[in-house]
């Protein structure tokens, strides 16, 4: 980042006149982990490295929510130059919210730190077409593996990256998948390790460069924001067309395809959940929500808040899995429910590992409702992948 | 009135003089003052409006601050009064298209007028079009009733709009878009609907422009986080038409979505202002925390268990008595105030409540609150923008003209008045009416009473002695406000049966326009020479009423005005059958008075044409030279040796740039002044004495102590100015090194001894803004200090980024300044700002040497302590010393704050209750320098007005002697309170000897017709006019009627 971007978020909370609206939408406010205009205040009047000192920081879910700020303070972006402040320290405030034994984190690091990255490439069917090299790549970021790593839940993301990919063929488009891709880095960036995350970044624009990429289709929102906001802060020549999936096969003709292929289905009641980093972010509702209503049998249900009001699952960066934001993915599921869904969909696997785990503890009352991916729902339903 | 209205004015020659002709676009508040004054002044006046009726926002409000009186009964009269003026030319539906500006400096002005269905000369105001017009539809937000009412296509903005015609909406109407329907032409008795909506263009040539097109209330649906779209989320404008009894729920404050009564409403401010995202606005808007905690105090009167809860960061409550206000709201009504934005509002599906969150800021935890309504106070956007694409000139990021801009409009003889300058109140915009009206005076001061006309009323209907009395009445119901209580209707029918009474009607506002048509109908069909109107008080209304009655061709003092609003309505609120009782009581009583009323006649006196202006700062020279350019000769007394006032106190080097061009232009100013020949100043001197009235004060003016000059003057402008109290000891101890006051501090600051003080904290609020914990006498708020305070500290700073700069404060105080919230941006970057609770004022310590301040803050929690090398304090601004003193001389009241007192804090803030003084600048309220300057104009401009003419009409009702009772015992002379009884000699002849005799002599000019005198004469000598003593004791008969005794046969007494 250079030193007049540092420069403008931080002159921007001087105008901070504690309001508090950022106070009364923020989640981790309300389960009191986090209050942004503390933050603010003590970021303005003690300066950045005091604030980083304290380990409220780490309660920040960069959900956006704060995005209502009269003034147009960035409270994420602090938050996140704040936590790269604490990597800079010799003694930091302890991270005590990253969850999972670090174990995202910790492979996001080797990764940055392996000179030979894993071959992410080997997950689509026999009969789908892709090559390793081209102008248009699918990036899938950690997806390939993420089945693995969340062994007790049945995600079934693998299922997800060959919907995409079968969706992708239908309307004639070949993908590179490049197989030496490493992971974007958000979860770094986000927990304010900017060196380990500058590594990713480099070594992902080298490949993508060399291979002439022009347009990159992603499947995480979370990689999505970060290619798309956070790698040109830092690489000056990062100037690829950067899509989210369901953008992609909708510019291409997709719902064509689709209604060719209608057939009879037993309804479903789904509902879409928006991802902070896709939605409030990135303003991007339509595309999945079209999607989702075009699969045949789906009847899309809308819930109380959505787009700009959907509440985060409590969770980024692996950030803040705790009891904490269990209590804000249980309103959220107790929402789903009185909305009498039976699906819940959404693009995030963050979202979806999250609301998954909050939804096993609660499946005892509601054993109907299942969470899953839009790829996932797409495999499953349209093209009955097993 | 219609023929007098209905030409327009073209037929300038072409010559180098300026038109006398002027412009207004826009009439609402600050455009109706404009309008009239400008007639007042001496000039044609074409007003036009983009909508139905004139009125703008203030026509739509239910009650106004700090008074809560009805909005629309105070204004009414106004609209009314623009409306019959013969020398106004309105145009309704008119939108102005081009400007043309000629070699001459005379301006050629387009504007299109839209005909809406309808021949407006021939519109009744029946509303029989309305009955029949089978459309319904939902009205638009722009609509009188933003948005809450069903509409029909042939449609008035509201009963008592002005001019009372009705219009069809051509994209509704079935007949326009289907060729069917045509009901209301079938219907209409006045054959006046031609379905003709073709524009028409008008153009004329005038001699200056003012715009003064307000502001518009962002719409809530802008704010889809606050659930904008909610039937249930309101904005301020919408919740005025909610709380108003004749709003579209009958003043029933309801939740939209299930019509059931609204518990529970959270008022939320600073919504789309104070902001700086894309499409909002950066400044505040400057009178939702006044109108919020209306608001909330007239929900309360409605039901005082709603609970009422008012969410913004600060409360501004800056000016005149609003500090008391607030209290008020807070302690007597129980409307709670909560410190923090709310940025979220849900919608509970299962309670269908509305759920509001917002941080506590007490316990630092986030609260969630269910509640029936939510209204968002959201941003008032200026509506500059169709005037800035007529002008080709570009508007600045806050929506408005730059300053400069604005200066080289005014040269071209253009000019702007309320929103279109700065956020502003109803009470500023009619100064700023007025004072545009000043300058406009001041340019076309050569082609005054070119375009007037006199207004014409027919023959007086002349009334005998021996004639029998008719009477006619009208009961008001006053919307609800009467009617709720009184059975207006039972009353109406009931003094019928009264002898000599030939009608009583009774309707919703008597009023309005359409209601004096039916009032002069009544009159010629019954052939009436007296005439009743029972509604509400006299002071805002009967005048109205007299100039009907002349219309009509009667004398105006055949009227009386029965008040059983403020006596019946309002008092008996919760005794409906007693007032009621009451009520007709009262009306029986006036028809006894009415039956012995007799014609007067009000006399015309000559006036000087010089005016007197006490006090030489920002607000008395811009009054002195705007005055002696219309030609009027001007006295201006200054105690001091210098002119500017508290001018001089400011630091010329060290000032704001807005500041600096102020100043400089008040500095070039003063260089004129002192030659200039209409202006003769009295230095170091004082008003020792006045006498006389209104057009004629003669003043002794002291100078230097020992020269005494008379003047003879026709007003009087007092612009006194205000100056900061000096008492610091009570906060910070006797004998604290460095602590100052902002004046104070300001000269060290000036001769840069400021510069060695390395820590500097400023505490605002001192002695003032008492939340009924502090030992002051100074309840409100001053007002200036939060900008006073920002500017040091950017000075401050500027001269040395070294200095550390705190400010501790209680919520600024930024409104009514586009700039200042920037400007408190910018402080923000390099001063610590902290706040303090209201109940726990930072104390001040100190060890003779050192400084330091503790204070608990507000926002963190926490305990703060702060060192000072010098402390600056914001200690409340006082009127000047012999503000009492001087009040006392000029029979003008005082607050309890010791400022002057105007006539009427909304309508008439410039006017003294005394005729022929005026209020101008930090006199009235402590002011920043270019409201004080707008002040000075306002004030020259009423002065200017009222002595145009050369005469003024005096009171008809006054005192009269029976000089043959009279015993000259000059009691009377004694206790007159206006000195308007003199003793003179009279010859007498008894029995061949001649002596000469005292007797008592009424000055009509000066004689108020107050009734002093006939109390205490012992002789039953003297008689008051329109109130004799006959009429009295009639009316107590009246009230315990004495059995055999038949007073209706009674005939006029002689």
């Amino acid at each position: 980042m250079t030193i007049q971007e540092f420069t403008a978020i931080k002159n921007r909370t001087l105008l901070c006149y504690q309001c508090s609206a950022c106070n009364s939408v923020c989640p981790a406010f309300r389960i009191e982990q986090f209050s942004p205009r503390m933050f603010i205040l003590r970021a303005v009047s003690e300066g950045m490295d005091k604030a980083a000192m304290d380990p409220t920081i780490w309660g920040c879910r960069s959900c956006g929510m704060c995005e209502i700020c009269p003034m147009d303070i960035d409270i994420p972006a602090m938050v996140i130059l704040a936590r790269m402040e604490t990597d800079k320290q010799v003694n930091p405030a302890p991270k005590t919210k990253t969850g999972h034994k670090k174990i995202f984190n910790l492979a996001q690091k080797i990764q940055a730190h392996s000179t030979n990255a894993p071959v992410l490439n080997r997950w689509p069917r026999a009969d789908q077409k892709f090559t390793e090299k081209g102008s248009t790549v699918l990036y899938c970021g950690m997806l390939p593996i993420w089945d693995s790593l969340m062994y007790t839940y049945d995600l079934e993301f693998k299922i997800g990256l060959q919907a995409i990919l079968q969706a992708l063929n239908s309307v004639d488009v070949i993908p590179a998948i490049p197989p030496h891709l490493k992971d974007s880095g958000h979860d770094l960036f986000y927990s304010g390790d900017e060196n380990d995350f500058l590594d990713l970044a480099l070594h992902n624009m080298t490949i993508l460069d060399q291979m002439g990429a022009r347009t990159v289709i992603v499947v995480n929102p979370e990689d999505y924001h970060v290619l798309k906001n956070v790698y040109p802060l830092y690489l000056d020549d990062f100037d690829l067309d950067i899509q989210f999936w369901t953008d992609y096969i909708l510019d291409h003709g997709i719902l064509e395809q689709l209604r060719r292929q209608a057939y009879l289905e037993t309804e479903v009641h789904a509902c879409y959940h928006d991802p902070c980093k896709l939605g409030r972010i990135n303003k991007i509702y339509e595309s999945p929500r079209i999607l989702l209503e075009n699969i045949p049998g789906v009847r899309l249900v809308t819930l109380r808040n959505e787009k700009d009001l959907a509440p985060c699952c409590g969770v980024t960066a692996f950030i803040g899995c705790d009891e904490g934001s269990l209590y804000l993915r249980n309103e959220r599921l107790q929402e789903v429910e009185d909305a009498s869904c039976e699906v819940l969909v959404s693009t995030c696997p963050s979202c979806v590992s999250h609301y998954s785990c909050a939804l096993d503890a609660r499946n005892a009352d509601n054993p109907g409702l299942k969470v899953m991916d839009l790829s996932t729902f797409m495999g499953r339903k349209l093209y009955k992948f097993t | 009135m219609v023929e007098a209205r209905s030409k327009s004015i073209d037929s300038t020659k072409p010559s180098s003089k300026l038109v006398g002709e002027v412009l207004v676009v826009g009439v609402g508040v600050a455009g109706i003052q404009a309008s009239l004054d400008l007639t007042r002044l001496g000039y044609h006046v074409t007003a036009i409006d983009k909508s139905m009726t004139i009125g703008g926002i203030m026509a739509q409000l239910d009650k106004t601050f700090p008074t809560n009186d009805c909005s629309l009964c105070i204004l009414a009269p106004k609209m009314v009064e623009v409306y019959r003026d013969p020398n106004i030319t309105l145009y309704q539906n008119t939108e102005l298209k081009e400007i043309e500006f000629l070699a001459n400096g005379n301006l050629k002005v387009t504007l299109e007028k839209k005909r809406l269905g309808i021949d407006e000369e021939a519109c009744k105001n029946c509303s029989e079009c309305y009955n029949a017009c089978p459309v319904r539809f939902q009205e638009d937000i722009s609509w009188f009733d933003a948005g809450l009412n069903m509409r029909h296509a042939a449609n008035i903005p509201f009963p008592s709009a002005v001019p009372p015609v009705y219009g069809i909406d051509p994209d509704k109407c079935l007949h326009v878009n289907f060729g069917i329907c045509g009901k209301c032409q079938d219907i209409c008795p006045a054959n006046c609907i031609d379905f003709d909506f073709t524009s028409q263009i008008i153009e004329i040539t005038v001699g200056s422009i003012l715009f003064a097109t307000g502001s518009t209330q962002m719409d809530p649906s802008m704010f889809p986080t606050l659930a904008g779209e909610h039937p249930d989320v309101l904005n301020g404008i919408q919740f005025e038409r909610l709380m108003c009894a004749s709003g579209p729920e009958g003043g029933e404050i309801i939740k939209l979505s299930t019509r059931q009564h609204a518990h529970r409403i959270a008022f939320l401010q600073c919504v789309g202002s104070r902001s700086k995202k894309e499409g909002e606005l950066e400044f505040c808007s400057s009178v939702c925390c006044m109108y919020a905690m209306k608001e909330a105090q007239i929900t309360k009167e409605h039901d005082p268990d709603v609970e009422c809860m008012i969410f913004n960061t600060e409360n501004r409550a800056c000016a005149k008595g609003f500090h008391e206000y607030y209290l008020r709201a807070k302690d007597d009504y129980g409307v709670k105030f909560m410190q923090g934005r709310v940025a979220s509002v849900k919608e509970d599906l299962g309670s269908q409540d509305l759920i509001i969150a917002y941080e506590d800021i007490r316990t630092g935890k986030v609260k969630e609150e269910p509640v029936d309504l939510v209204i968002l106070e959201t941003a008032l956007v200026p509506n500059t923008k169709p005037m800035a694409d007529i002008l080709g000139i570009e508007l600045n990021e806050h929506h408005y003209f730059d300053p400069g801009t604005v200066d080289s409009l005014q040269q071209k003889g253009i000019f702007l008045a309320g929103y279109n300058i700065k956020p502003m109140d109803i009470p500023l915009s009619v100064v700023s009416g007025s004072a545009a009206a000043a300058q406009i005076a001041r340019r076309l001061s050569k082609s005054r009473f070119d375009r007037i006309v006199e207004k014409e009323f027919p023959p007086e209907k002349n009334i005998r002695q021996g004639d029998e009395p008719r009477i006619g009445i009208m009961v008001c119901h006053c919307g609800i406000n009467i009617g709720r209580t009184v059975d207006v209707e039972w009353i109406a029918e009931e003094i019928q049966k009264e002898p000599n009474v030939v009608v009583a009607i009774h309707n919703y506002y008597s009023c309005s326009s359409d209601s004096q048509v039916t009032l002069k109908e009544m009159i010629r069909e019954h052939d009436l020479n007296r005439f009743i109107v029972a509604s509400c008080t006299p002071r805002t209304h009967e005048p109205l009423f007299r100039v009907t009655l002349q219309e009509a061709g009667l004398n105006p003092y055949l009227f009386e005005l029965v008040n059983i609003r403020e006596h019946v309505s309002w008092v008996h609120m919760q005794e409906p059958e007693l007032a009621t009782q009451k009520a007709l009581e009262l009306l029986k009583m006036n028809v006894a008075k009415v039956r012995g009323l007799q014609p007067q006649q009000r006399k015309k006196i000559d006036i000087k044409k010089t005016v007197l202006i006490i006090g030489g700062g920002p607000a008395g020279l811009h009054a002195a030279w705007n005055l002696a350019k219309q030609g009027f000769a001007v006295h201006l007394v200054e105690k001091e040796g210098t002119l500017g006032g508290a001018v001089n106190k400011i630091s010329r080097e060290f000032v704001l740039p807005r500041e600096r061009a102020i100043l400089e232009k008040l500095d070039a100013l003063l260089g004129e002044i002192r030659n200039e020949d209409n202006i003769s100043l009295h230095m170091n001197a004082h008003v020792d004495e006045v006498s006389g009235f209104v057009g004629n004060y003669n003043v002794t003016i002291v100078e230097s102590s020992s020269e005494e000059a008379e003047v003879e003057v026709g007003a009087i402008i007092v612009a006194t100015g205000a100056v900061q109290d000096p008492t610091t000891e009570n906060v910070a101890g006797g004998n604290v090194p460095r602590v100052y006051t902002q004046e104070e501090f300001e000269k060290l600051i000036e001769d840069r001894t400021a510069g060695s003080f390395k820590k500097v904290v400023f505490i605002q609020c001192t002695n003032q803004r008492d939340d009924g914990n502090m030992s002051s006498d100074f309840p409100n708020c001053s007002g200036i200090c939060c900008k006073i305070s920002l500017k040091q500290a950017m000075m401050l700073h500027e001269a040395d980024p070294s200095i550390q700069i705190t400010i501790l404060h209680r919520g600024m105080q930024l409104s009514g300044d586009i700039n200042a919230e920037s400007l408190f941006d910018d402080v923000q970057r390099f001063a610590a700002i902290a706040r303090y609770s209201p109940d726990n004022y930072p104390s001040i310590e100190h060890d003779g040497e050192n400084i330091a301040i503790s204070l608990d803050e507000v926002n963190t929690g926490m305990a703060l302590r702060v060192e000072a090398d010098a402390v600056v304090l914001a200690t409340p601004f006082r009127s000047i010393s012999n503000t009492k003193d001087l009040a006392m001389k000029l029979k003008v009241p005082v607050t309890h704050d010791g400022y002057f007192l105007e006539a009427h804090v909304k309508l008439r803030p410039v006017d003294f209750a005394t005729e022929g003084i005026f209020l101008a600048g930090s006199a009235q309220w402590p002011k920043t320098l270019d409201d004080a300057v707008m002040q000075g104009l306002a004030a020259a401009g009423r002065a200017a007005g009222l002595l145009a003419k050369g005469f003024v009409e005096v009171e008809g009702i006054t005192a009269r002697v029976d000089e043959e009772a009279c015993i000259g015992c000059g009691k009377c002379a004694e206790v007159c309170p206006y000195s308007a009884i003199e003793m003179i000699e009279r010859d007498l002849t008894i029995d061949m000897v001649h002596i000469t005799v005292p007797k008592a002599h009424v000055m009509d000019a000066m004689c108020k017709g107050c009734g002093t005198c006939v109390g205490e004469c012992p002789t039953h000598a003297i008689d008051q006019r329109h109130f004799k003593t006959s009429q009295i004791s009639d009316m107590i008969k009246a009230l315990f009627p004495v059995p055999g005794e038949d007073v209706a046969c009674r005939r006029l007494a002689p």
